[in-house]
């Protein structure tokens, strides 16, 4: 396992000792060691460098691992998960009138994704563009299905299904819902009403 | 005459048919939730069918005279309602007209406040693609004013597609959970930063002097993190008379009043020639664009000589490389931040500390939970760590409930609908009043008592309707910078918990009405630096 040795500067702030450490022949000038030593012969540092992954440790000795420095280039701030397989999936939405539409989409797409991609046809269908901020992409899956979603509802999603329309135990935000190849086949309800409710006048 | 007349009989019994088949429908869904809340399908067959939907002139309404509209109830002496306090006001109108009561104000508008959480979800569930907010007029005169630098009056004052077309190419890099996440740790060093500045200021009692202004500048080098890309020095412990933290720390308060008083002035005298107010906060304003070009251009820099590094674009970055972004939208983007992202915060975050000193049973929880997770008090928080602090996060959402920073959140929609039995024309200003409903016995059992477990998932007894607890407002205007904020206080909240017990042994702290609520009192919290 390769390491690195670490420069270690100590100073005191109240009552503390802070170590800021800069990191020896690392690629990036941006590198920096935040440490906190607390007590001494332990040292707690979190290396960050702006929009990089933070790599936290403990360090007895000041060394730390080369793997965790390793130069990844000046990339677009994106918060999406790099889509890992190209593996293509099918997903069926139905409509509230019954119409099943059937679609393809890829492993790591979320439905909103898919839906966009598709142009499926359900008005006002993910309206926030999947921020977690209007519930529009509600759907409704079967028990089994629900169950076996890898992800499960962050609090950010639950804050937000709680105002959607026409909650039920077996619903999820689209734009949470990520692909991955088991669940193939997945058959998803559009719940009525967020389209009635959002464009007709009464 | 004739066809209005036609439509409005017509147009009833097509929607009703309609309504109906998917009401069947939904009927099966909701049994199965213990959600409280009737939905808008069945609100508004209930209204069509009974045929009791009254016209908007019978909704009951605050006394007004034809050129001044209400505004007299404001005014000293022969008003009765406070201006500086509108969740007493709006208390009192409530008790006085019940929970829909229409208002005209400075014979210019006609609003309608909503106390029934079952309108103000009618409200939002028609806000259609684009909604609307009225704009702050002060911040849109002062952008028209310097055209070179704006190209619009930003996400807080722009409607329609032009708002759809700002917002959206911001959005997902702002408010996409995940994406604050990259901002964590410098957030932290702030935090950090924070709390090395409170204990330098301290005097021999714990107090902080002057605390509300250190947490301007706490969530001014917050949200400059984001905005600017930077860190300013606003909360370092040396700073210099003169220096550029020090300018934008006046110009911030300067803002905030200049903005107060060119809003809530009866009359706005501003708009016809240049008042003292309004020049001030020009001024104010000027420093902050001078001080977003000069990040803006540095970041333009950064962008040409770190095509070879290793690291991810920042927001900044990200927005200044995008085609479809002139730099006069990444000023007004940044600056809009910097506006929204201050007092609101700050603000916020007083109270979450307020009810906490208030509760020492509940503070003393959020330091079980903070320290389990959080063993060494300075060390960085991570993302999982963070998602642990279940009852910090709950105590804050407890603290909006009680103390939001909005009354409520405004629409204006483009077409009618009914609330409470009324017939609500199209164009009229609905004005949720969330903050009052929200103090109901009937909304939430022991309603003046801070109750983080209410928020607690699964152990929240009797649930709320969810259209009470909108502190961020909702839907695809909700605000844009709620994961920076919440990322924000939940760190310092519980990094101070860590660290302090915190007292409170003055007059109790209520809100007054500024731009946004604000303490009405001084921040007298005592630090007591717990010994472990
Ligand atoms: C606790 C802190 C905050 C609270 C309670 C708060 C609350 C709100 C509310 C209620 C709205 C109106 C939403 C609606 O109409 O549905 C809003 C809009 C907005 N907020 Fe915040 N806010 C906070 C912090 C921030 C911060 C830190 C930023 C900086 C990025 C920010 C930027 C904005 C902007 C730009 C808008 C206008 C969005 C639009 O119209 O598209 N806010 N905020
Ligand atoms: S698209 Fe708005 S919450 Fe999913």
């Amino acid at each position: 396992m390769a390491t690195k040795k670490l420069g270690l500067q100590l100073c005191r702030t109240s009552g503390q000792f802070q170590a800021l450490a800069k990191l020896i022949k690392c690629q990036s000038n941006y590198g920096i060691v935040n440490s906190i030593a607390e007590p001494l012969n332990h040292m707690y540092f979190t290396i960050f460098r702006p929009n990089v992954k933070s790599v936290r440790g403990i360090s007895k000795n000041s060394y730390i691992q080369e793997e965790w420095l390793k130069p990844r280039g000046f990339r677009k701030f994106s918060s999406s998960v790099p889509l890992s397989k190209k593996d293509k999936v099918s997903v069926t939405f139905i409509k509230d009138n019954g119409e099943q539409i059937t679609v393809q989409g890829k492993v790591g797409e979320n439905l909103l994704d898919i839906v966009i991609n598709n142009d499926v046809d359900l008005e006002g269908y993910g309206a926030c563009e999947g921020t977690l901020a209007c519930s529009t992409c509600h759907v409704i899956l079967k028990q089994e299905d629900f169950d076996r979603i890898p992800d499960k509802p962050t609090d950010e999603e639950l804050d937000m299904l709680d105002l959607a329309y026409g909650l039920t135990e077996r619903s999820r935000l689209g734009c949470q819902i990520y692909m991955t190849k088991d669940l193939d086949g997945l058959k998803v309800r559009v719940p009525a009403g967020v389209n009635d409710a959002r464009d007709t006048p009464i | 005459m004739v066809s209005l007349s036609k439509s409005a009989f017509v147009r009833p019994l097509l929607q009703n048919t309609k309504v109906l088949c998917s009401l069947a429908k939904l009927q099966i869904i909701h049994r199965q939730k213990a959600s409280t809340a009737v939905s808008v399908a069945e609100q508004t067959i209930f209204n069509e069918d009974h045929q009791n939907v009254k016209p908007f002139s019978e909704m009951p309404c605050v006394k007004s005279y034809p050129i001044i509209g209400s505004t007299w109830v404001y005014l000293p002496l022969i008003g009765k309602y406070d201006i500086t306090r509108f969740h007493v006001s709006n208390f009192m109108k409530f008790q006085e007209y019940g929970k829909i009561v229409r208002e005209n104000v400075g014979g210019r508008f006609t609003t309608v406040l909503l106390f029934d959480p079952k309108d103000i979800e009618i409200m939002f569930r028609h806000e259609g693609k684009y909604p609307v907010r009225v704009e702050i007029e002060s911040l849109a005169a002062y952008r028209k004013m310097r055209e070179k630098y704006f190209r619009s009056g930003g996400l807080l004052a722009i409607q329609g597609k032009e708002w759809y077309d700002l917002r959206t190419k911001v959005q997902t890099q702002l408010l996409r959970p995940k994406s604050i996440q990259s901002y964590l740790n410098q957030m932290d060093q702030v935090a950090n930063d924070m709390i090395t500045r409170m204990i330098h200021l301290m005097d021999n009692t714990g107090e902080v002097p002057d605390f509300l202004n250190e947490l301007y500048k706490w969530a001014l080098e917050s949200v400059a993190l984001v905005a600017l890309d930077a860190r300013l020095g606003c909360v370092d412990l040396e700073q210099a008379p003169n220096s550029q933290s020090q300018r934008l720390i006046v110009a911030v308060n300067d803002i905030f009043q200049g903005m107060n008083d060119l809003e809530f002035m009866p009359l706005s005298l501003w708009k016809f020639f240049p008042t003292r107010s309004w020049k001030r906060f020009v001024n104010a304003q000027d420093v902050f664009t001078e001080t977003a070009m000069d990040y803006l251009n540095k970041a333009l820099e950064r962008i040409k000589v770190s095509a070879q590094e290793d690291r991810e674009m920042t927001f900044l970055e990200t927005m200044l490389s995008k085609k479809q972004m002139d730099s006069r939208d990444v000023i007004t983007m940044i600056l809009d931040m910097l506006m929204a992202g201050i007092d609101t915060t700050s603000h916020s975050m007083a109270f979450v500390l307020y009810h906490l000193a208030k509760n020492p049973n509940v503070q003393e929880q959020v330091y079980q939970e903070v320290r389990s997770v959080l063993p060494h008090s300075s060390k960085c928080l991570s993302v999982s760590e963070l998602n642990q602090l279940r009852y910090v996060k709950a105590c804050v959402k407890e603290s909006m409930r009680l103390n939001p920073i909005l009354q409520g959140t405004v629409r204006e929609l483009d077409h009618e609908v009914v609330l409470s039995g009324y017939r609500v024309p199209p164009g009229v200003l609905l004005v949720s009043q969330n903050m009052v409903a929200s103090r109901l016995e009937e909304n939430f059992p022991e309603p003046l008592k801070f109750k983080p477990e209410r928020w607690l998932k699964d152990e929240a007894e009797n649930k709320s309707h969810p259209f009470l607890f909108i502190p961020f407002g909702f839907g695809p205007r909700m605000c844009v910078g709620r994961r920076i904020a919440e990322q924000e206080i939940w760190l310092l909240a519980a990094k101070i918990l860590r660290r302090f017990r915190v007292e409170y042994h003055h007059e109790d702290i209520d809100c007054y009405t500024r731009l946004v609520n604000a303490p009405d009192k001084p921040l007298r919290y005592q630090f007591v630096e717990r010994k472990y």
